[in-house]
């Protein structure tokens, strides 16, 4: 059920010169023209997709909030700055976006965690170490899983911090920025959500 | 250092973020189960950066792409009621300032009077003497005449409301606006 979404981070094919490529977009996108926007679009769908997803954790929600959240970043692209990664611009656009989503279904009535659900229904999962290749990386597929339940169940700021700082790489501070909040406050929620992660995911054998 | 201590620098420094070998090496060298234990706080970690997420629509991308795609959007739908709301709104409060039926020459009389700036400022001087003495009214005397010189102010102000009301009802609160088609969460 669960799988991965598609990264379009190896299909900076057609984009192979990366920034170069994404410069352009974003000014013939401020020019005017769509099909350029259609292209940013279109490599940027599934991570943007995964962004919304961690925050709202349903699919046709984050769907629907990917399309408003191109659809303003397209209406507002004026103000991106070519100079600068268009991933973290559109990042934040998304992520605000996300969290007004989260706030009207608050004001819906619908429940928003706030905080970490259920800690105690994270099992602990044994991770074997000094195993052989072929058993290790079976034991990593359904780590996997277990991990992006875990995640589910960290707070959706924190759950987005984990998914800009360790899947798509950026450093805190970029992570902290797209969020809107400081660093130091980012580093805090990092910590607490690893030490969640490490208490429900490994258990401690030690006699 | 011992085995709990070791143990416990590695999850610090697993919690906190740091190289979790960097000081340990001779005490992880000679030691399987606090090595185990760092083999499974490095699998947790390439897991936290290999977490998946449900798959999208296959057709999320396209659908994405043709949405930015579109030459001219239609108006938000909540901007759209919002507006059609007001205008109704504009003509009701205009309506009850100018009610029609007598006779045109009245009607338009009136409607003249209303751009009238000396008649705003009547208008005005009476509304702040009205609110001022407001306190001292005796509502068992309540006469709805006594509001008639806040007219003006309503027919601008009831439009102006009626939008807000209408656009942040629908955004926020409407199913089957665009922004939020979907209903609760569901975790499978």
């Amino acid at each position: 059920m669960i799988q991965t979404a598609p990264s379009d981070r190896s299909s900076a094919a057609s984009p192979q010169d990366g920034g170069a490529w994404e410069k352009a977009c974003v000014e013939r996108a401020q020019a005017g023209d769509a099909a350029a926007f259609g292209e940013l679009t279109h490599h940027y769908a599934g991570r943007v997709y995964a962004i919304l997803y961690r925050l709202v954790r349903n699919r046709e929600e984050a769907e629907d909030l990917a399309q408003d959240a191109f659809l303003r970043a397209y209406r507002f692209v004026n103000r991106c700055d070519a100079s600068r990664p268009f991933r973290n611009w559109m990042f934040t656009v998304a992520t605000n976006v996300g969290l007004n989503g989260l706030r009207s279904r608050r004001r819906r009535g619908f429940p928003v965690r706030l905080d970490a659900q259920d800690e105690e229904s994270g099992a602990a999962v044994e991770l074997v170490g000094h195993e052989t290749n072929g058993r290790q990386s079976a034991i990593r597929g359904e780590l996997k899983e277990q991990v992006a339940d875990a995640v589910g169940k960290l707070e959706p700021r924190a759950a987005l911090l984990i998914q800009l700082h360790y899947q798509e790489g950026l450093p805190v501070r970029e992570a902290a920025e797209i969020v809107g909040i400081k660093e130091g406050t980012a580093k805090v929620a990092l910590h607490r959500a690893r030490k969640k992660l490490r208490e429900w995911l490994i258990e401690d054998d030690m006699p | 250092m011992n085995c709990q201590q070791t143990r416990d620098e590695l999850n610090r420094k697993f919690d906190d973020g740091e190289d979790l070998m960097e000081g340990l090496e001779v005490h992880l060298a000679s030691c399987e189960a606090c090595h185990t234990h760092l083999d499974r706080l490095n699998v947790l970690l390439g897991a936290m950066s290999d977490a998946p997420v449900e798959a999208p629509s296959p057709w999320l991308a396209e659908r994405l792409r043709r949405a930015v795609a579109t030459p001219e959007p239609a108006p938000p739908r909540a901007l759209a009621l919002a507006s059609l709301f007001t205008v109704l709104a504009a003509l009701v409060a205009l309506g009850w300032r100018f009610p029609l039926g007598f006779s045109l020459n009245e009607s338009m009389g009136q409607l003249r009077a209303w751009f009238d700036p000396a008649a705003w400022q009547a208008n005005a001087l009476e509304m702040l003497h009205y609110w001022r003495s407001a306190a001292y009214i005796d509502l068992s005397q309540f006469d709805l005449g006594a509001y008639v010189p806040m007219a003006n102010a309503w027919i601008v102000a009831a439009p102006i409301a009626t939008f807000l009301i209408v656009f942040n009802w629908i955004e926020t609160g409407t199913p089957g606006s665009s922004t939020h088609r979907s209903g609760e969460t569901r975790r499978n």
